[in-house]
């Protein structure tokens, strides 16, 4: 039997059942593998141990009495700390946000509690969700390493970003599952870099509501997990209208498990689009994107090339719309009613400094604020000015509808498009960070989805070998808006044949 | 001193007094409550909050925007308007900017006080350039060298009414805004508009110019009386008038605040520049279709709707007091309508009688099936008296199988305790004990015919039908 660590949610749900294994013994083992190798990753900000092993009990409790809540219960899971979560101290890994305890629970994590699942922690990202590498963290991760996540498969190297905490917690088997956020490729370039399954749903798809809003026109929650059936199963979970947020959508949810039966892509029509594998894509990542593609070929499924030069105006206008949103999202983190304040500052110089209510602002959000989140807010505040919005956020929600119309048509063509997630295998510690526009540049594959909507996953595709390491590399699958049934039966069937997702990284 | 024109626009805020707040589900009557008891997370601007658009006060803003001949948008958003200060919980309002609910109204008042010799008009227009919607912000309380902020008000509805610079004097300000608290008050259900109470404030800007040169442009921030509109505006422009020569002539802005206390205007800031709030539409909040509310519907609601709908049963002879009580009910009005087409305008009276006289069975008929209308119809046609109709329908009610005309022909069997003859004898009874109304009917006098007919109704104690009284008695009067 494997360890009951690498368990799926699938399996684990299974072994639950049947009695073999309860949640608390579950629960304890994810522990001893956190105690044991997350000082190694780090991929953990706060981590619930006793609350989790409570949830676990009373998981156990409602098994026996047949009063089971749903596939999820008793399942440990990792949640990204920008959700919301009542009670348990919540920083969107930022200083502003230090001993912020929420006093509300946000509607993901409400509907996962309500399903049984259990708590085990925070996990780490990028500051304010912004950033590819989990690097922007203000955050010494709980376990403490030297304050970063790491990549499982090569501990020099980045997880990805910003849900680099889920996405290594998954890899490393310190979670069942996890929750992560997308606003342009949040959950699919790190799912990717650590070899974990992604999806980013349709917007609107999830509610928003109590999770910490970086570009609210753009951010989605998803799942990540060990298969494309484990994130059909908490897909299942999350999805559906709220009516705590104006934006979420009452369509109806299908069953997202029941399509994984097909298992079929004959009469599937996939487009490989030129634009993806231009200038920047590393060839060794391009010889696995292009080897998966084949192997949906040989699953019957037809490749189309396609065109979509829209595309290339994809990151430009993210990079006006994103640091608009954020902008006057984090307008809120002001020093008074929550989080940091100069105020109550450590440094009794800093804090004489404020002697105005100017002063409590600028120096509150001085200290509170890193890097990357002061030039987003500085480049957002910039579009918006007056005399500049019409040239920057005006037209860039113009070219937005170009970018969704464009894609509409090829969705008339094509039932999904496959592409690369990452242009690059991870990168080492401090190898971008020091050049902003070069890591922006590590998203241009996933963000044309986010400007038009889109539902997309990224599934791992196979590895590079590179300094004695196996390095991974995903691939892309995007569909038309609601079209998560067909992604996640393609998704489901590619893994049905290969095994690049049973592969497990030596944590050394 | 020069001829100097005065030129006067206004903005004024209205507190909606729908029941919850503009953007979640905290109570809105939150005026006496301890400080910081009636907020949530979504009013407290808590990372990860919502907001949700309250209809309630969408539909009152669009009812006002009709009721003041506004263009009401097809589509309308609202946007994020930032600025920085403690009782702004999310460092922005969410208001509207280029796109608000109501554009271009008007409100027309008597010129007769105001007529000068370029404008000999009964009436002045005074031009509305909007109405919208925005968030109030919550208080800010400062005592003790500190400030405490309070923000049970945050998120409470305002409406926004912004008038184009119209208005030419103090005076004309303050009969403006009376008139539109009359308005935004009869709006039902909008608002107490009360100024005193701050249910109503007022920004005023004002400006002279000789007709080549302007004067600088001075507002006066949240006046909240409109005494105290006219009052500070006459200070206002008594100063702008005394240094109209002695100030520099290049455009400028100036911010005032009133001392009510003292009756003194005294200067706040200078605007260097216009304030820059960096908007952008609120992405939270998806765009606003009006279709989904039934325009023609809330027009109907407004009292200037109910003044055509008293003009028309009036013009369908409906007695004065049922006109009054049916124009202002809109079950009643639609009701009236119903029968109406039904059996036409020959018993319009009968059908306002009916309705005001048996409202439960009469006044509601718009959920009722067509069948149920048509017997109803048929009941006021045939009327006979009230006491009868309300006979049928406890008949009716009673046997819910029974078709109209089975109810009928029993309760027409129960009235045959007088038949053509005992009717005749008393007809003939009547007339023989009234010689002198007898002539004069018979002389031309035709309205008499209801005396005959009051007393003949009077001896048959309403059990007869009215129909074949007033054709007996008919017969009987036009015979010599």
């Amino acid at each position: 039997m494997n360890e009951l660590y690498s368990f799926t949610i699938k399996e684990a749900s299974e072994k639950l059942a049947s009695g073999e294994i309860t949640s608390e013994r579950l629960t304890e083992a994810i522990f001893e593998r956190i105690e044991e190798i997350d000082s190694k990753v780090g991929a953990y900000i706060t981590l619930c141990k006793e609350k989790a092993l409570e949830m676990a009990r009373e998981s156990d409790l409602r098994r026996k009495n047949g009063a089971t809540l749903s596939e999820i219960d008793g399942i440990p899971v990792a949640v990204k700390d920008l959700f919301l979560t009542k009670g348990v101290r919540t920083t969107a890994a930022s200083n502003i946000l230090n001993d912020f305890v929420p006093i509300y629970e946000s509607t993901v994590t409400r509907k996962l509690w309500e399903a049984g699942a259990v708590l085990i922690g925070k996990t780490n990202l990028d500051q304010f969700a912004m950033g590819s590498s989990t690097e922007t963290s203000a955050y010494n991760t709980a376990t403490d390493f030297d304050s970063t996540t790491r990549n499982p498969w090569d501990l020099d190297r980045i997880p990805g970003g910003s849900s680099g905490g889920s996405a290594a917690a998954v890899a490393a088997d310190l979670c069942v599952a996890a929750i992560g956020t997308d606003t342009g490729g949040s959950i699919r370039q790190p799912a990717s870099l650590c070899s974990i399954t992604g999806l980013k749903p349709t917007y609107g798809r999830v509610s928003r509501y109590g999770t910490i809003a970086m570009a609210s026109s753009l951010d989605q929650a998803g799942p990540m997990t060990k298969t494309v059936e484990d994130a059909a199963i908490l897909l299942n979970i999350i999805s559906g209208y709220d009516k705590f947020d104006s934006t979420s959508s009452d369509k109806p949810i299908p069953n997202y498990c029941e399509k994984l039966k097909v298992k079929s892509l004959k009469s599937m029509r996939i487009g490989v689009s030129a634009e993806f594998f231009g200038e920047g894509l590393d060839s060794e990542v391009e010889a696995v994107v292009r080897n998966a593609i084949s192997e949906f070929e040989k699953l019957g499924a037809k490749i189309v090339p396609v065109s979509l030069p829209m595309v290339h105006y994809a990151l430009a206008v993210y990079y006006i719309l994103m640091p608009a949103e954020v902008s006057s999202n984090l307008a809120r983190y002001d020093g008074i009613r929550f989080g940091h304040s100069v105020l109550k500052s450590k440094s009794e110089s800093q804090m004489s400094k404020a002697e105005s209510l100017e002063d409590v602002y600028n120096l509150s959000r001085e200290e509170g604020f890193g890097a990357e989140t002061k030039r987003r807010i500085m480049l957002g505040s910039y579009v918006l000015s007056a005399g500049y919005y019409d040239a920057y956020y005006k037209k860039a929600q113009r070219v937005r509808t170009l970018i969704k119309a464009e894609f509409e048509k090829i969705f008339e063509e094509v039932d999904l498009l496959a592409t690369p997630v990452s242009p690059t295998l991870p990168f080492k510690f401090g190898e971008k960070s020091a050049d902003p526009l070069s890591m922006y540049l590590s998203d241009i594959m996933t963000v044309p989805v986010n400007p038009a909507g889109l539902p997309a996953i990224s599934i791992p595709a196979g590895f590079v070998e590179k300094d004695d390491k196996s390095l991974p590399v995903g691939l892309q699958l995007i569909g038309p808006m609601w079209s998560e049934e067909t992604i996640l039966m393609a998704g489901h069937t590619f893994q049905q044949s290969t095994d690049w997702h049973k592969r497990k990284p030596e944590i050394q | 001193m020069k001829d100097l024109k005065t030129t006067i626009g206004l903005e004024i805020h209205v507190q909606l007094k729908t029941k919850s707040k503009m953007f979640c589900r905290c109570d809105n009557f939150a005026e006496g409550k301890a400080p910081n008891t009636v907020v949530c997370p979504v009013c407290l601007g808590l990372p990860g909050a919502l907001p949700v658009a309250n209809y309630q006060a969408i539909e009152w803003t669009i009812k006002t925007g009709l009721a003041l001949d506004c263009e009401i948008a097809k589509v309308a958003k609202f946007d994020r308007k930032h600025y920085f200060y403690p009782d702004l919980p999310k460092g922005y309002q969410i208001s509207q900017y280029d796109e608000p609910f109501a554009t271009h109204g008007r409100v027309e008042m008597s010129n007769y006080k105001y007529q000068t010799s370029n404008s000999k008009e009964e009436t002045i227009k005074i031009r509305l350039n909007r109405i919208h919607l925005e968030e109030d912000a919550g208080k800010l309380i400062h005592s003790g060298g500190k400030s405490l902020v309070d923000l049970n008000r945050a998120g409470t509805p305002l409406m926004e009414i912004v008038t184009e610079p119209d208005i030419t004097s103090p005076e004309m300000a303050g009969d403006f805004l009376r008139k539109l608290q009359k308005i935004v008050r009869d709006v039902s259900e909008v608002s107490e508009a009360s100024m005193e109470k701050g249910h109503m404030r007022c920004d005023a800007n004002i400006s002279l110019t000789d007709g080549t040169i302007m004067s600088p442009i001075i507002e006066l921030k949240n006046l909240n009386s409109f005494k105290f509109v006219e009052k500070a505006l006459t200070l206002v422009r008594a100063h702008l008038a005394e240094t109209y020569d002695s100030r520099p002539k290049k455009l400028s802005k100036e911010t005032w605040g009133y001392d009510s206390v003292n009756n003194k205007v005294y200067l706040q800031r200078r605007k260097e520049e216009a304030a820059d709030y960096r908007y952008f539409p609120c992405p939270d909040l998806p765009p606003f279709e009006s279709s989904v509310f039934d325009l023609n519907k809330l027009r109907s609601e407004l009292k200037e709707d109910v003044e055509q709908k008293l003009t028309l049963l009036r013009d369908l002879d409906v007695p004065g007091t049922y006109a009054g009580t049916i124009a202002l009910n809109n079950k009643w009005y639609d009701s009236f309508i119903l029968l109406r087409q039904r059996i036409g305008d020959d018993y319009c009276i009968d059908i306002a009688e009916a309705i005001a006289q048996l409202p439960t069975y009469f006044g509601d008929l718009k959920g009722n099936a067509v069948g149920e209308i048509d017997f109803k119809a048929e009941v006021i046609k045939n009327r006979s008296t009230k006491s009868a109709m309300r006979k049928i329908f406890e008949k009716a009610l009673a046997n819910p199988e029974m078709t109209y005309l089975e109810i009928k022909s029993i309760i027409d069997s129960e009235m045959n305790e007088f038949d053509d003859e005992k009717i005749g004898t008393l007809i003939t009874d009547i007339i023989e004990k009234n010689p002198n109304e007898l002539n004069r009917y018979r002389q031309g006098e035709k309205q008499l015919f209801g005396f005959f007919m009051g007393k003949l109704m009077k001896e048959t104690q309403g059990k007869a039908n009215p129909q074949k009284l007033n054709q007996l008695l008919r017969e009987k009067l036009e015979t010599k």
